[in-house]
């Protein structure tokens, strides 16, 4: 079947305790309706979004915050961004 | 064209060997700064026990890359050099290494804060701290941010 890799980091890779979801993708669909779908699957993952600002990046390019129709096709790969911190 | 050096390093480096290293390259600029970090072994009153630093390959390392070469564009830097940690650190460790290279003073200082700045705020990485009370992810503090609208680059 063919899917779509949603990479999940930081406090998302925690909350799913997972680092990586093979997500089934069909066809071409606009990110932020997969984004959608997948919190209704995972509910841990919704609440974590909910309480903070989680940017995406799709095959490595990131989007803009406002995004809501730039497609992810089948064989892509969808991160989940949350606040980032180094130094 | 500035010479920029972007490194992930996955275990223990010596950062005074890197700066060292840094210097007797780059012996004509004339100005060389470097800021150093490393992990501290108190936080909000518990000891640290490591910090866990999360990475994307396919992006950190060129989003370093792009934020160096912004940097480069807008002081006349010959050099500037980043070395940051991925994985578990131990208090005590390195965590970040940036120099310039310039033969200016002041480029040198803002091109070495700024490219921190970056780092801190805006670089594709996750840091989580373990403590002996708990762990959290440490997100930028509002002074974090603050510092880093000064320079009008990377995004709001």
């Amino acid at each position: 079947m063919p899917m779509l890799t949603i990479l999940l980091f930081g406090r998302l890779r925690d909350q799913a305790e997972r680092g990586r979801i093979d997500w089934p993708l069909e066809a071409p669909r606009a990110v932020a309706d997969i984004v959608e779908a997948l919190k209704i699957d995972w509910p841990g993952l919704a609440a974590a979004m909910a309480a903070t600002r989680v940017r995406w990046a799709l095959n490595g390019a990131m989007l803009a915050e406002d995004d809501a129709h730039t497609e992810a096709k089948p064989g892509d790969e969808l991160a989940l961004l949350p606040p980032v911190s180094g130094g | 064209m500035a010479d920029i050096r972007i490194t992930l390093a996955h275990t223990d480096f010596d950062a005074s060997a890197a700066w060292s290293a840094f210097q007797a390259a780059w012996p004509q600029s004339g100005g060389h700064v470097a800021f150093s970090g490393r992990v501290r072994g108190e936080a909000h009153g518990a000891r640290v026990l490591r910090l866990e630093i999360d990475h994307y390959p396919r992006m950190t390392e060129e989003g370093m890359r792009d934020a160096a070469e912004a940097v480069a564009a807008r002081w006349p830097v010959d050099a500037l050099l980043v070395v940051h940690r991925v994985g578990a650190v131990l208090p005590g460790e390195a965590i970040v290494l940036a120099a310039a290279a310039s033969s200016h003073r002041r480029a040198a200082f803002e091109a070495c804060d700024c490219i921190m700045d970056y780092l801190k705020s805006r670089a594709i990485l996750w840091k989580r701290e373990v403590t002996e009370t708990g762990a959290r992810w440490v997100e930028p503090r509002a002074e974090d941010l603050h510092d880093l609208d000064r320079w009008g680059m990377f995004g709001g």
